[in-house]
């Protein structure tokens, strides 16, 4: 049973707009030097002599996040696309969770004029597949039902 | 929830035999026994105990305390907590922007609001 044991995706799409031009935004992104200063996530930090990257379809990304507790955290994985200045992806072989078994993350530069650029970040995530139910709204009140069931 | 205590569901959830047991008991609706919980898996009854050990210890099921069957049943507390982990991960995203948002200022030495 263990090996028919499926992966399932999980989708988080985030938008954002920036007051900078798109050429801008894409350097910040995608410089090393300047991926340091904010990859983060909050708490951690991803530091300049970590940070590999190959900036081609099928070249290196890989970052190495240091949590607060001094616990490094890498993520090794391959660039997909690189459109610059329009379009990025990168692929993670490996992540941080167990559950969490590879995910992709597509970033899309729009050009909004003005020196302003709008950000769109997919990020697709490979999971256990049980991950995906639990993470729907409807999952916790039907194990709230399972609850009150075994209770009763 | 603790973060040593999200280590251990996650440690506990990183097996996929472990996982697979557990959605057999979330199939169930009611308590099953290890030599039940065994009969899908590949394992022997000791095998599979070793799981159910970590699966209590990681407070993911209790077990009944019958001295020979000590059905298992699911505890979805923690369960909920994975999901709302999960969740972070936009929370985490949205942290990422607003530090390149502040980046991006300062690069073009302006002062004000995030975006």
């Amino acid at each position: 049973m263990s090996d028919q044991f499926e992966m399932a995706e999980h989708t988080i799409v985030i938008e954002r707009e920036l007051d900078a031009p798109r050429e801008l935004v894409w350097r910040v992104w995608t410089d090393p030097d300047e991926v340091a200063r904010w990859w983060g996530p909050e708490h951690f930090t991803t530091p300049r002599e970590k940070i590999e990257f190959d900036l081609r379809p099928g070249g290196a990304c890989r970052m190495t996040m240091v949590g607060p507790d001094g616990v490094e955290y890498a993520n090794d994985g391959h660039f997909g696309i690189v459109e610059p200045p329009e379009r990025l992806s990168f692929a993670q072989e490996t992540t941080d969770n167990p559950m969490i078994e590879s995910g992709e993350t597509t970033v899309e530069f729009i050009d909004l004029g003005g020196a302003r650029t709008k950000l769109v970040v997919t990020s697709r995530m490979i999971c256990a597949e049980e991950l995906i139910p639990m993470a729907h709204a409807g999952w916790s009140s039907q194990l709230d039902k399972l609850e009150v069931l075994l209770a009763g | 929830m603790e973060t040593d205590q999200l280590s251990l569901t996650f440690a506990a959830l990183a097996d996929p035999t472990r996982r697979a047991i557990l959605a057999r008991l979330a199939d169930d609706d009611d308590e099953v026994t290890v030599n039940e919980l065994a009969q899908p898996f590949p394992l022997s009854v000791q095998a599979v105990s070793k799981h159910l050990k970590v699966l209590e210890r990681a407070g993911l099921i209790t077990r009944g305390r019958a001295a020979q069957r000590r059905p298992s049943r699911l505890e979805s507390a923690p369960l909920r907590d994975v999901a709302d982990w999960l969740e972070r991960y936009r929370e985490i995203w949205e942290g990422r922007l607003d530090r390149l948002a502040r980046r991006l200022e300062d690069i073009q030495g302006k002062a004000g609001g995030n975006e």
